[in-house]
């Protein structure tokens, strides 16, 4: 595909598409009202200012003063983000930190905390804030002393694992070429979140835990290098928190370095919102498909749907959609459920199974968002399947109830053949 | 009993019907508290303005309050329109105006309330065909993510089909500047189309029905 595609001629259709959104004609009804209201208005001269009512205005003085206030405290009072100085390798102003093939960097903060960088390690102190930091380790190892306070909280990024540590002393270890993790607790504990399909796992002091993406495998040994029955996964916790957790796994198990601002925690459907289909997806895999089915909210399946439809995931898809189905036990998401399982048959040629589900939707929802759609569906079912001549009562049908629809004309074709 | 001779001559004089005004003329009875004339501004501009506030906006339940806002402000100014043939111009550019308003409060709430999302509402006209909205749906994404000149540069150029020289009066910019906001947004149209994988396949249908 060329750079300049799409061009203008395409990028012309496309606004054309937008106009004709644009451009549908109101009812008589709407149209009527809007002139009655603002007659109306034009016969009283009484012409409203969008102006804030005096409660607002009260409100809103009180608010700014009370804000006033907070900022004068916050800005005499407010603890500063701890700092730090690096002794040894190379430093960037973005906190960017590349140790030298030969010799250890050290990196001091004002806590007390200190990271030892080893020959080679690459790391980034993404952001430092007064109770902690947080550190991405791109290569190497790491060797932490982390000071333990009150509200310490720091995190430590390795590839798409999480550490995060409240006071303790280990050394981290990510090898992005193999996607290996290894981590070495010599005090205290720390929590870590793992892609790979389970809960979170506590690694306490004298635990070594290793994990590699490419084998899909999880070890933990306990101090005397013996393996551990099994790794110790935190509870799974309730539906609520579990999707925030799940929510927060930005990466699968490709490997793919967090984004900064992991703390925000975005829903599926926002997410889908802004275009991060790929994100979903692999939070959802982060998180274990079939548990996600299973507990997420039908909003976040339905997201998860849409977002697997969008990357060609149409399994997937399926998946959701029929999770959707067999949950919901009724109502406008099972019903579009069905429209949307129609539309996946259709597209992979399952016409006799997309029939069944256009059926099903316009038994369900007969007045639907999609109850065109899914007529047209049947429409074009019917032709494929039996011919012209057995779809002519649906074109028929849908003339009826959408003269102006955008399969009109597709129905005229079929009414008006012979 | 026949009417008299006199009466005969006088026939009754009908008013010059308001639809047949031009629009100076109508901005005047407006102001002189003519309010027919204000309902045939309604019939005249009102599709315009609507098309213009959801060409912006999407379809979208503020459309309707919107549209009244316009109106109100047009029968706030009527009286000080300078110049009464430009009502055209003069309620795009009201639209505009009170979109980016909108818009912007809308962005705010967002962040403070974290609002759901900004996601076009499931659409209760035309296109009703499934695969035009989500094609649309992918593109108001983008236009989401614009700046609001941006956005509406674009909307009023491409969308609404207005000259640029009424783009840059409606957006109270220079034609310069109005050119190469719609080229930008063009432009971030092309990039980021790509990863909205409904949009992308229209336009590659689209790129393929061209060749064929």
């Amino acid at each position: 595909m060329p750079e300049s595609f799409p061009d203008n001629a395409a990028l012309t259709k496309l606004a054309e598409l937008a106009r004709e959104l644009s451009t549908a004609p109101v009812s008589t009804e709407v149209h009527e009202e809007g002139r009655n209201r603002i007659t109306a208005l034009a016969i009283s001269r009484k012409f409203p200012r969008k102006g804030m009512p005096a409660v607002t205005k009260v409100a809103l003085s009180v608010f700014a003063a009370a804000a006033a206030f907070v900022v004068v405290f916050w800005s005499t009072t407010r603890v500063r983000p701890i700092t730090y100085v690096v002794d040894g390798g190379s430093r960037f102003e973005s906190g960017y930190l590349s140790a030298s093939p030969e010799r250890a960097a050290v990196i001091r903060f004002s806590d007390g905390s200190a990271i030892d960088a080893a020959p080679g390690t690459r790391l980034r102190v993404d952001s430092t804030q007064n109770d902690g930091a947080r550190v991405l380790l791109e290569r190497g190892s790491a060797d932490a002393k982390i000071h333990h306070g009150k509200t310490s909280s720091w995190l430590f990024v390795a590839g798409p694992f999480e550490v995060h540590v409240v006071g303790t002393h280990f050394n981290l270890t990510w090898d992005p070429s193999k996607e290996e993790v290894d981590l070495t607790l010599d005090e205290g504990a720390v929590e870590l979140k793992s892609p790979l399909g389970q809960g979170p796992f506590v690694v306490r002091k004298g635990q070594k835990f290793h994990a590699s993406l490419l084998t899909r495998s999880v070890r933990m040994d306990d101090a005397n290098g013996l393996a551990a029955s099994s790794a110790e996964p935190v509870q799974e916790p309730p539906a609520a928190s579990a999707q925030e957790s799940a929510n927060d796994s930005r990466v699968g198990a490709g490997g793919n370095a967090l984004n900064a601002g992991a703390a925000r925690r975005d829903s599926w459907q926002s997410l889908v919102s802004h275009g991060r289909f790929k994100s979903v997806v692999e939070a959802a895999e982060s998180r274990g498909v079939e548990s996600c089915l299973s507990s997420c909210s039908l909003g976040d399946v339905r997201a998860l749907a849409d977002a697997a439809r969008y990357t060609g995931r149409s399994e997937l898809a399926e998946r959701s959609l029929l999770a959707i189905r067999q949950r919901a036990s009724a109502g406008s998401q099972r019903s579009a459920a069905a429209f949307l399982l129609g539309r996946s048959s259709e597209s992979r040629g399952q016409v006799s199974s997309a029939s069944t589900w256009y059926d099903t939707y316009l038994s369900e929802s007969p007045s639907g968002e999609f109850a065109a759609d899914a007529l047209a569906g049947k429409m074009r079912i019917t032709v494929r399947m039996q011919g012209t001549a057995a779809a002519r009562p649906l074109a028929m049908q849908y003339l009826q109830r959408y003269p102006n629809g955008v399969h009109a004309d597709s129905a005229r074709k079929i009414v008006g053949s012979n | 009993m026949s009417p008299s001779p006199v009466l005969q001559k006088r026939a009754p004089v009908s008013r010059f019907p308001n639809e047949r005004l031009g629009d100076a003329e109508l901005v005047q009875a407006v102001a002189h508290g003519d309010v027919s004339a204000v309902g045939v501004v309604w019939d005249r501009y009102s599709s315009l303005v609507r098309n213009v506030l959801r060409g912006a906006l999407g379809p979208d339940s503020a459309v309707e309050d919107l549209l009244q806002e316009v109106f109100i402000v047009f029968l706030r100014c009527a009286r000080d329109l300078r110049d009464a043939n430009a009502l055209r111009a003069f309620l795009i550019a009201v639209a505009v105006r009170l979109v980016t308003v909108e818009l912007r409060r809308r962005r705010v709430r967002r962040w403070v309330i974290l609002s759901p999302t900004d996601e076009m509402p499931d659409s209760s006209v035309s296109p009703r065909d499934f695969a035009g909205i989500e094609t649309l749906r992918g593109l108001y994404r983008i236009l989401e993510k614009m700046p609001h000149r941006r956005r509406l540069a674009f909307v009023l150029r491409n969308v609404q089909g207005l000259e640029v020289a009424d783009v840059a009066q409606a957006l109270d910019v220079s034609e310069s500047t109005a050119k190469r906001e719609i080229s930008r947004a063009k432009e971030v149209i092309r990039v980021r189309s790509r990863g909205e994988p409904a949009l992308w396949q229209y336009l590659q249908s689209l790129e393929g029905g061209s060749h064929a």
